[in-house]
């Protein structure tokens, strides 16, 4: 994962409960560097993914004596505020961004040599994983989880019955948790 | 459970609306299974992110977290900068005061030696409107005193000067206190000016003088 402190993240949480400005700044070192680069996927703007950025790291310390470790890991909890944030600016804007082809911070072909310290095998494994999936699988669940497209608009974009978009969605999520060495499917959508 | 734990892929994608999502809420409250997998499904999908190259954010994104995270010890900050001006201050103004003490006792004990001399006489220095606004005392060998009645205004000295008949004065020293120690011995006259820091070749405000004679 991309946790690489010695101390846990639940501890961190714990300690920012207490209001330990010092755990926050942790958990930002940790984590702003992925969660930023989600925003300006989702958000193809700067501006706003540094807005919702700080609004995520301002909800996480607000809420951390809400978090319960049984119900995920504290990335989790915090990439789902963030992605959150992220879904409802989208959905005020009357058009989703169009991704910015000139300078793509997310383009492989790209890079600005701002890559984590640590060795980037996850990203290879997740990589991979996407990979084996069925392509337009893939793609509608890039498209749900980045651009925030609900079942009936993913259905409109992909000329597909709304039942179909379900079931794939489904299946693609299924199979990912599969490649990435979690529990296989076991019923075929 | 079975059509709940189908329904969880949408959920933790966001997409679950209406009663749907009611009903798996309400069941996630209290199905431990309901929220392991939930918790599984959320952390396969934000492992998405971890495919896209990290940035790193610009210094004042965290700058921005902190203050609003923690205003009120950036406020016990600002205060604890503001204690430590205001101590510089007092410091600061307590060695102004010391300062000032110190030439005022040293000024008295000089005045008391000059008082307790038997031999001592003194003159009252005069303008030229005949108002006193000092004296010199003084000795027959030549040491004299000017004792002024206030110090010398904001951004002006003092200025002793001594002059032969017929001459040029003689500028023999500033001062910033009131009184100053000199030599009348070679001068008919002894004057006084007020002059800019350091003073002048020339007196430019003369105050006051006083016969040697």
């Amino acid at each position: 994962m991309l946790n690489r402190g010695v101390e846990p993240d639940i501890n961190l949480m714990s300690r920012l409960a207490q209001g330990d400005e010092r755990a926050l700044e942790e958990l930002y070192r940790r984590y702003s560097p992925s969660l930023y680069a989600l925003l300006l996927r989702m958000l193809q703007s700067r501006e706003e993914a540094e807005e919702i950025l700080q609004d995520s790291f301002v909800q996480l310390y607000r809420e951390a004596a809400r978090y319960q470790p049984e119900r995920g890991a504290v990335v989790a909890f915090l990439f789902t505020i963030g992605r959150n944030f992220a879904l409802s600016r989208l959905r005020n804007r009357k058009a989703r961004p169009q991704k910015v082809e000139a300078h793509d911070l997310h383009n492989p072909e790209q890079e600005l040599g701002l890559w984590r310290e640590d060795d980037p095998t996850d990203r290879v494994l997740v990589r991979r994983a996407l990979g084996r999936l069925e392509p337009t699988d893939r793609k509608l669940l890039e498209e749900a989880f980045y651009d925030g497209y609900s079942h009936s608009e993913l259905a409109e974009r992909h000329h597909m019955p709304l039942g179909t978009v379900k079931t794939r969605l489904r299946r693609a999520l299924l199979k990912l948790r599969e490649y990435l060495g979690g529990t296989p499917v076991s019923e075929e959508a | 459970m079975k059509d709940l734990r189908e329904l969880l892929p949408d959920y933790a994608l966001g997409l679950l609306e209406g009663e749907e999502k009611t009903r798996l809420e309400q069941a996630l409250q209290t199905s431990p299974e309901l929220q392991k997998e939930l918790a599984e499904l959320r952390a396969v999908l934000f492992k998405l992110p971890e495919s896209l190259p990290p940035v790193t954010p610009p210094r004042r994104v965290w700058a921005q977290v902190r203050r609003r995270a923690f205003p009120r010890r950036d406020f016990l900050r600002w205060i604890a900068v503001a204690l430590v001006l205001v101590g510089l201050g007092w410091g600061g103004w307590g060695v102004e005061q010391y300062h000032r003490y110190r030439v005022l006792a040293e000024e008295q004990a000089r005045l008391a030696r000059w008082l307790s001399d038997p031999e001592v006489k003194w003159q009252l220095i005069k303008n030229d409107q005949g108002q006193a606004f000092g004296a010199m005392l003084w000795r027959e060998e030549g040491p004299c005193l000017m004792v002024l009645r206030e110090p010398p205004p904001p951004g002006k000295v003092y200025q002793a000067w001594g002059r032969k008949s017929g001459e040029k004065p003689v500028s023999l020293g500033v001062f910033s206190g009131r009184i100053f120690e000199t030599n009348y011995e070679g001068f008919d006259l002894m004057g006084v000016s007020l002059e800019p820091p350091g003073g002048s070749p020339q007196p430019t405000q003369p105050l006051g003088r006083v016969p040697t004679s």
